[in-house]
């Protein structure tokens, strides 16, 4: 069976300089963005509480052993691969598949179990739909950490090693 | 429009007219960005500077990011604020990090440009391109922490915020400016000219993105530049025990400001194990690889080295406890620690020698605890002696026959207090430094200290490019070096990267402008060929306006005391400046500019200047 792979963060090592969701973000989208990035920091409680006292002060994509993600999409938008990495299509989906909708049921599976999901809004639209005043607009989709291929950006650029990639079976 | 070029706004707070356009390029090919553009926009609004008051509403405000800042580049967060100073009547410019300048470049906005004065207090919110002016009535008399947990309360998490305390909203002269708990553009009391506008901050949604021209040559010369300078052995130092490192050092070697620089030498009491003890562990600013400053235990972060010297030796305090606790108050106040500690200590002397009497007729003392916590209120809200504290070097002005006397005893150049707690007598390139630095006397402008680490000869040819004379008592070749460190520094500030990273600056392990040109090729997609000039473009910018202020030769000296009286410890014991040898320093340091004996720049570099003025 194939190694599967996750993330540790280090967080008392991380001095919270957004460097990975920069990097995170310019890997998944071309663009530099703190928001649009798959792992995220929570500014306000670090400033607030500091770092250790602040909760989850970096939030990652657990990569959790059975992800409640996964079988959250009602919809063929994810997959989830021999390294147990779950992704979501924002796009170019294979046949079979099915671009992802927004329909925020793995969102609220993530949030469930880890008290804030780590899934979130992207750049793309792919649903068309109507608002109250019926205006047809599109809906964007969601994405998540997808481990950049086994090399991911953010554990590359941490200046102090705060993010681990995990490999383990 | 080109990538990570977007928008500059010019907001009149009088008229609440918003005027948004596109950040010229041409601009910033030869200005950059931060520090460079800033001062270019200032001497375009401001045509004569010397006839206006700074709290007048037609002083702008300019906050500008640098050209890098909020990108990935090594410590690319830096932004600049710059105005006509309230303290010292001529360039005011302070740079700062954190996360305001990367948050203000995800909203949409290079540059902001403030004039007028709106009538009630209000804040500026950014977000997507836009700008909303909205009441701040709510904020107005809240300290600097206070004003930001409410801004989160009302407008979300995810926003940041640049803000002033109680001493910018009393015009104190020298307010600075903060995001977080200790990011301060603190220098020339910017914020109370924030104060006079009746502004009490500047809230950025960061939630939009920035992009860079190439962006996996980028991405790949950042992983490069990572390794190197985790290599450097003053990044791994300053990340271990942050800038208090510093006190050591100079407190051996007999150069800590002490009770107002009546002496040179303090107590081991201040050295960075002790304030090690106090520390939760080391923060970053956004994109930073060094991560210098310290969380303490006290709530607040810090302390600097500058904190450490000044609110500590400076004013005769001993313990680290109590250093952290008034660091941790003028941030929350919003106090410039390097004027305050360089003024009250000022203040103590001069009662103690009866230059106040009549305007204060009470006895200040130093080493006490109390006494200097109350002068930081009272400082803060203009009250009792606070309300001359207040002035800032300014207070000579009010001053009659004791001015001359006062002013012998003032640790300041141009009107500025000595930013550094490092007493100047024995390095004479650092009091050259001190002397011309552009804001007034400043050590982030040239700090040239590479000679104390006594470096091989290749390494400091390589670095000042000529065989230069480096031991630090000696008056020779040191117009070239500061010069030299002015112009890197000057080219940092243009891109938004902090001086830690910066070649030079207590290293030569840092990025030189061979790296800055890769960073701007594949981050802009501009080929600068020749980043020196741009650096001596930049000063030579700033020493035109200074001179429309009414700067002069004889500005360029360094505080009174370090060419009167000699060192009184350690090494530089019986040290001090050479007034006759400071001049033909100077000279040097002139012409290598290629500046005149009077220190105006040549007609050469004010046609250019001129030309690129009237081009727009």
């Amino acid at each position: 069976m194939a190694e599967k792979w996750r993330l540790e963060i280090i967080q008392g090592d991380c001095g919270i300089c957004d460097l990975c969701a920069l990097a995170c973000s310019n890997e998944k989208f071309g663009v530099m963005s703190p928001y649009l990035s798959a792992i995220r920091v929570n500014h306000r409680s670090m400033h607030t509480k500091g770092r250790a006292e602040g909760g989850p002060g970096i939030l990652p994509c657990w990569h959790c052993e059975n992800p409640p993600c996964y079988p959250a999409c009602p919809y063929e938008s994810m997959s989830i691969n021999e390294h147990n990495v779950v992704n979501i299509f924002l796009d170019k989906a294979p046949e079979g598949y099915e671009n992802c909708i927004s329909c925020m049921k793995c969102v609220k599976a993530c949030a469930t179990m880890h008290g804030e999901s780590s899934i979130f809004i992207s750049p793309h639209k792919n649903r068309p739909m109507k608002t109250k005043t019926g205006r047809e607009i599109m809906k964007y989709s969601l994405f998540k950490c997808d481990m950049c291929n086994g090399d991911p950006a953010c554990v590359k650029i941490c200046p102090r090693e705060a993010i681990k990639f995990i490999r383990y079976s | 429009m080109m990538d990570l070029i977007h928008n500059t706004a010019k907001i009149n707070l009088s008229t609440n007219e918003i005027n948004i356009y596109q950040t010229p390029i041409e601009d910033v090919k030869q200005f950059l960005g931060g520090r460079g553009m800033n001062v270019l926009e200032l001497y375009r609004e401001l045509v004569e500077p010397s006839q206006i008051d700074p709290f007048d509403p037609e002083n702008p405000l300019i906050f500008g990011n640098g050209l890098l800042t909020g990108t990935t580049a090594p410590n690319a967060a830096r932004f600049n604020v710059t105005s006509l100073s309230p303290e010292t009547k001529i360039l005011g410019d302070a740079n700062c990090g954190g996360f305001f300048g990367p948050a203000m470049r995800f909203s949409g906005f290079d540059r902001l440009i403030i004039i007028g004065k709106s009538e009630k207090p209000v804040y500026l919110y950014l977000e997507n391109n836009q700008i909303e002016i909205k009441d701040a009535a709510h904020l107005w008399g809240l300290g600097t922490q206070a004003t930001q947990q409410m801004i989160w309360d009302s407008e979300g998490e995810n926003v940041e915020t640049a803000c002033i305390g109680p001493a910018g909203e009393h015009l104190v002269r020298m307010a600075c400016i903060i995001n977080k708990k200790k990011n301060s553009a603190s220098r020339g009391g910017l914020g109370a000219v924030m104060g006079s506008k009746q502004l009490k901050a500047i809230v950025a949604r960061g939630t939009g993105s920035i992009k860079v021209s190439h962006p996996s040559q980028f991405m790949t010369s950042i992983l490069e530049l990572k390794d190197y300078l985790n290599d450097s052995r003053v990044v791994q130092t300053l990340r271990s025990l942050g800038t208090p490192l510093l006190y050591q050092p100079s407190n051996t070697l007999g150069a800590i400001r002490t009770n107002n620089s009546q002496v040179t030498q303090f107590e081991d009491s201040l050295r960075a194990e002790e304030f090690h003890k106090f520390s939760k562990g080391a923060m970053a600013c956004a994109s930073c690889v060094v991560h210098c400053r310290h969380a303490n235990a006290q709530g607040g972060e810090g302390p600097e080295y500058t904190a450490v010297g000044l609110l500590g030796a400076n004013c005769g305090l001993k313990s680290a406890n109590e250093v952290i606790v008034l660091n941790n108050m003028c941030n929350d106040l919003g106090l410039d620690i390097s004027s305050t500690g360089t003024v009250i200590p000022w203040f103590i002397e001069m009662s103690q020698k009866n230059l106040l009497d009549g305007m204060y007729n009470g006895k200040l003392e130093f080493g006490n605890f109390g006494l200097i916590q109350s002068l930081l209120i009272q400082t803060s809200y203009r009250q009792g002696i606070g309300s001359l504290i207040a002035e800032s070097t300014q207070f000579l002005e009010l001053m009659g026959e004791n001015k001359s006397l006062a002013k012998k005893l003032l640790i300041a150049t141009k009107g500025l207090p000595q930013s550094d707690p490092h007493d100047c007598r024995y390095i004479k390139s650092f009091a050259l430094g001190i002397g011309t630095a552009s804001r007034g006397a400043d050590h982030l402008r040239s700090r040239p200290t590479l000679e104390i680490f006594d470096l091989p000869k290749k390494m400091t040819q390589e670095i000042y490019g000529k065989d230069v004379n480096t031991s630090p008592t000696s008056y020779e070749d040191k117009g070239w070096i500061v010069a030299t460190h002015e112009s890197i520094y000057a080219v940092g500030d243009g891109l938004g990267i902090c001086r830690f990273v910066t070649h030079s600056f207590n290293s030569p392990h840092l990025l030189k402008y061979s790296h800055f040109r890769d960073l701007v090729k594949f981050g802009v997609d501009l080929d600068i060929d020749n980043f020196r000039e741009v650096g001596d473009r930049i000063i030579n910018l700033e020493r035109l306006f200074n001179i429309k202020c009414g700067i002069r030769r004889e500005d360029d000296y360094p505080p009174p005391r370090y060419m009167e009286e000699p060192a009184s410890a350690g090494v530089a014991k019986g040290h001090k400046i050479e007034r006759e040898k400071y001049d033909l320093m100077l000279d040097e340091y002139y012409q290598t500019r290629g500046w005149s004996i009077d220190g105006f720049p040549n007609a050469m570099q004010v046609e250019e200047i001129e030309k690129i003025i009237e081009e727009r």
